[in-house]
C-alpha cells in the first residue's frame, strides 16, 4: 500500500514519454528520498513553463516572449525560411547543421484522414511572412512521409505566386551505412536524387 | 498465439500512433479485406519495416491473428513505391479516405482491391485525375454491393432511353423525370451501366454530382477531407 500522494506522484509522473509504471517509481522515490531540494526547484520551473511558454508569433515554436530567440536574432539570415513539422525537428536541423536562417514551424502535417488541413498548420501565418517579401528562399523539411511529400507540395505550391526560390531536402543513404542494409525504398530514393560529380 | 498467416498483398491505408514506439496499420487486402495490424516497434530506428511501411506503396505482409486482433509479423516491397503527385497525391488520399469510409473490417472484396491498385498506378503515372476517381466510386460502390441498376427505369420497368432524362434514387435506382435537383441524360446512365464514364463537359459535372449524392447516401454527411484538399489545392493554383 502506497501513501495515496506518492501513488498520485507515480501515476502523474507515467504522462512523460517512455516512462512507464516502474521508472515512475523510481523517479518518485529518487525526488523525495535524495533530491527534495531540486524536486522543489523542478516542480516551480515546470509551474512555470506551463505558464509561460506558448507560442512564438512568427515561427509557431514553444517560447516565451512574443517572438522565439531565433525570430528576434539579428544574426540569423532572415531571407530563408526552414519549414518543420515539429520544435524537436527544428532542434534537429539546428544542431545538427551549420543552418542558420529562419524557421517556421507547422505543429503537424497535412494529413487529410486525421482532419488535418492548411488551416490547422498555419500556413496563413506562413503566407504572409512570404507575402511580406523579406524571404527569398524556402527549404521544406518535412519528413520523408507520404503526408510530410504532400505537405510539401502544398507550400511550394502556396509559396509560387511570391516567387520564392523553394527547395525540398534530398533524402538518402545514411553516412557511414551499407547499402545492403538499406532498406529499397529509401535507395530508391537515393538513386532518383542522385547527383553528377564535378570532374 | 495465433498462427502466422500466409504472406498477402496489401496496401496501406492509413497508420495510427500507437504508445511510443508502434503504430497501428490500416491495411487493405485482397482476401479479408481492410483489417487493423498492430506494427510492434515499427517506429523504432532499427525497424526494418519503417522505411516501407507507408501508403502507396505496394507491399506483401504476414501477421498472427488473435481474436480481433492482428499482430505485424512480416512486411517487404512487393514493388517500386507509387508516388502520385500534387493534386494526383490528394486525389490518392481520398480513395484511402473513401475506402476507410466504406468499407467495414475484414469484409473481403478481392475485385475492389484490384480495381484500388490500378486506380493508384494511374494516379501515380499523372494521368488524368477525374475520370480515374469517377470511375473508381462507380465501381467500388457496385463492388461493396451499393451499385445501381442505370440501364433500367425502375418505375417504369423498361430500360433508359438515351435521349430521356432521369432523376436518382440512391436506394432504388433511376426513374424518368423533368423536375429533380439532378437529372442525367438516359444515354450518360448507359455509360455508366456498361462501367465507362461518359465524356463532355456537362455529362462530366452531372456524373461527378452523381457520384457525390450516392457516396453521400453510404457514408453519411461528414464531409471527406481529402476531397476539400483537393478543392483547397485547386484554389491556391488559379
Amino acid at each position: 500500500m502506497l501513501s495515496p500522494l506518492l501513488e498520485r506522484l507515480i501515476e502523474d509522473l507515467q504522462v512523460l514519454p517512455g516512462v512507464g509504471r516502474k521508472s515512475a517509481q523510481r523517479m518518485a522515490l529518487q525526488l523525495l528520498e535524495k533530491r527534495r531540494a531540486d524536486a522543489v526547484k523542478l516542480s516551480e520551473t515546470l509551474a512555470a513553463a506551463v505558464e509561460k511558454m506558448g507560442r512564438c508569433e512568427g515561427c509557431r515554436t514553444l517560447s516565451e516572449t512574443p517572438l522565439c530567440p531565433v525570430c528576434e536574432s539579428p544574426r540569423r539570415d532572415k531571407s530563408s525560411i526552414c519549414v518543420v513539422e515539429t520544435p524537436a525537428e527544428m532542434l534537429a536541423v539546428e544542431q545538427g547543421t551549420d543552418y542558420r536562417g529562419g524557421y517556421f514551424v507547422l505543429l503537424g502535417r497535412l494529413s487529410p484522414l486525421d482532419g488535418i488541413g492548411p488551416e490547422q498548420l498555419g500556413l496563413d501565418l506562413l503566407e504572409k511572412r512570404l507575402a511580406a517579401g523579406e524571404c527569398q528562399e524556402l527549404i521544406l523539411a518535412t519528413n520523408p512521409t507520404v503526408e510530410g511529400e504532400a505537405t510539401a507540395q502544398f507550400i511550394a505550391q502556396m509559396a509560387q505566386p511570391h516567387q520564392v526560390a523553394t527547395s525540398r531536402i534530398a533524402y538518402g543513404v545514411p553516412v557511414g551505412g551499407d547499402l545492403d542494409f538499406v532498406d529499397g525504398g529509401t535507395l530508391s530514393h537515393a538513386f532518383s536524387s542522385r547527383q553528377q560529380l564535378a570532374n | 498465439m495465433g498462427s502466422n498467416s500466409d504472406w498477402q498483398p496489401a496496401w496501406i491505408l492509413h497508420q495510427y500512433e500507437y504508445r511510443d514506439s508502434s503504430r497501428i496499420l490500416e491495411c487493405f487486402t485482397p482476401h479479408q479485406g481492410r483489417i487493423g495490424v498492430l506494427a510492434l516497434g515499427l517506429k523504432r530506428p532499427k525497424s526494418p519495416w519503417r522505411g516501407i511501411a507507408q501508403p502507396f506503396r505496394p507491399l506483401r505482409l504476414q501477421h498472427n491473428q488473435k481474436g480481433e486482433l492482428h499482430r505485424l509479423t512480416g512486411l517487404e516491397s512487393s514493388g517500386p513505391a507509387q508516388q502520385p503527385q500534387g493534386d494526383a497525391l490528394y486525389a490518392a488520399f481520398y480513395l484511402n479516405e473513401l475506402l476507410i469510409r466504406l468499407l467495414r473490417r475484414q469484409d473481403p472484396y478481392p475485385e475492389l482491391f484490384a480495381l484500388y491498385s490500378r486506380s493508384i498506378a494511374a494516379l501515380a503515372a499523372d494521368m488524368p485525375l477525374e475520370p480515374v476517381l469517377r470511375l473508381f466510386e462507380l465501381q467500388a460502390l457496385n463492388y461493396v454491393g451499393y451499385g445501381l441498376d442505370f440501364a433500367n427505369d425502375y418505375k417504369r420497368h423498361c430500360a433508359v432511353d438515351a435521349r430521356q432524362y432521369y432523376a436518382v434514387d440512391a436506394q432504388q435506382g433511376v426513374y424518368q423525370s423533368q423536375s429533380a435537383d439532378l437529372l442525367l441524360k438516359g444515354e450518360w446512365l448507359q455509360a455508366l451501366a456498361n462501367g465507362q464514364i461518359p465524356a463532355g463537359d456537362e455529362a462530366r459535372k452531372a456524373v461527378n454530382a452523381l457520384m457525390r449524392q450516392l457516396i453521400r447516401h453510404h457514408i453519411g454527411d461528414k464531409p471527406l477531407n481529402s476531397r476539400e484538399l483537393l478543392i483547397a489545392s485547386r484554389k491556391i493554383q488559379s
